[in-house]
């Protein structure tokens, strides 16, 4: 059986550089067969004009600093967001 | 010239071998919040809160630092909420809260004469 690498967090953020795009609420990253993971969040607020910008880069905050992943594609629907992220820089 | 910047950071040293890292430019948004943030409620509206002026001025501009604290270990604000910002820069002794006060300042002044500089040029070229 093939075992499938699921990180989920209750909060996140997409930044573009250091400004905040859009504040998640709950969240997962699976692992993708290809490099990177697949995100998928609820949306608790956006920045139409930051979220428009790239690159951009989602942000979890953790409690020796944070980690960051860059966006490679992104979509918004309504309260729910979608993206494939690149590996942790 | 663009009206808007990117997101630029610049790194300023302090003593101690210590450094600031801190936005190049605050947009609109984040200087009309900032001086929101300033602001109190009174019996007779709002009045400017002396006290957080400061502490408001370096937290918009602040992202990181190589600040540590009594042990030794890194103080860690990069990417945290304001409100962690806010808490290690009341956690600083006087003098190193307003050297890192001084040092936004400066660099805000800067950046607007930077600004000016750069509009009033563009304008004389255009003139020309």
């Amino acid at each position: 059986m093939a075992h499938q690498l699921v990180v989920s967090g209750p909060e996140g953020a997409i930044k573009v550089g250091y400004q905040l795009a859009v504040s998640l609420g709950a969240w997962t990253l699976t692992k993708r067969e290809a490099e990177g993971y697949e995100l998928s969040a609820s949306i608790t607020n956006v920045d139409t004009f930051r979220a428009s910008q790239r690159p951009l880069t989602f942000v979890v905050t953790v409690t020796s600093g944070s980690w960051r992943f860059p966006v490679q594609s992104l979509q918004i629907e309504g309260a729910s967001l979608t993206a494939v992220v690149g590996p942790k820089e | 010239m663009a009206r808007m910047h990117r997101p630029e950071t610049v790194k300023l040293d302090i003593s101690l071998g210590d450094w600031l890292l801190v936005k190049k430019h605050l947009t609109a948004g984040e200087r009309m919040d900032m001086y929101a943030a300033m602001m109190k409620a009174t019996s007779t509206g709002e009045t400017i809160d002396s006290a957080r002026v400061g502490v408001c001025r370096v937290s918009t501009y602040l992202l990181d630092w190589s600040i540590t604290d009594a042990e030794g270990l890194p103080v860690v604000i990069r990417d945290q909420p304001q409100a962690v910002v806010v808490s290690a820069l009341r956690a600083l002794d006087p003098e190193s809260f307003t050297e890192v006060l001084n040092a936004v300042d400066a660099h805000d002044d800067a950046m607007e004469k930077a600004r000016v500089a750069e509009k009033n040029a563009q304008v004389g070229a255009i003139a020309s």
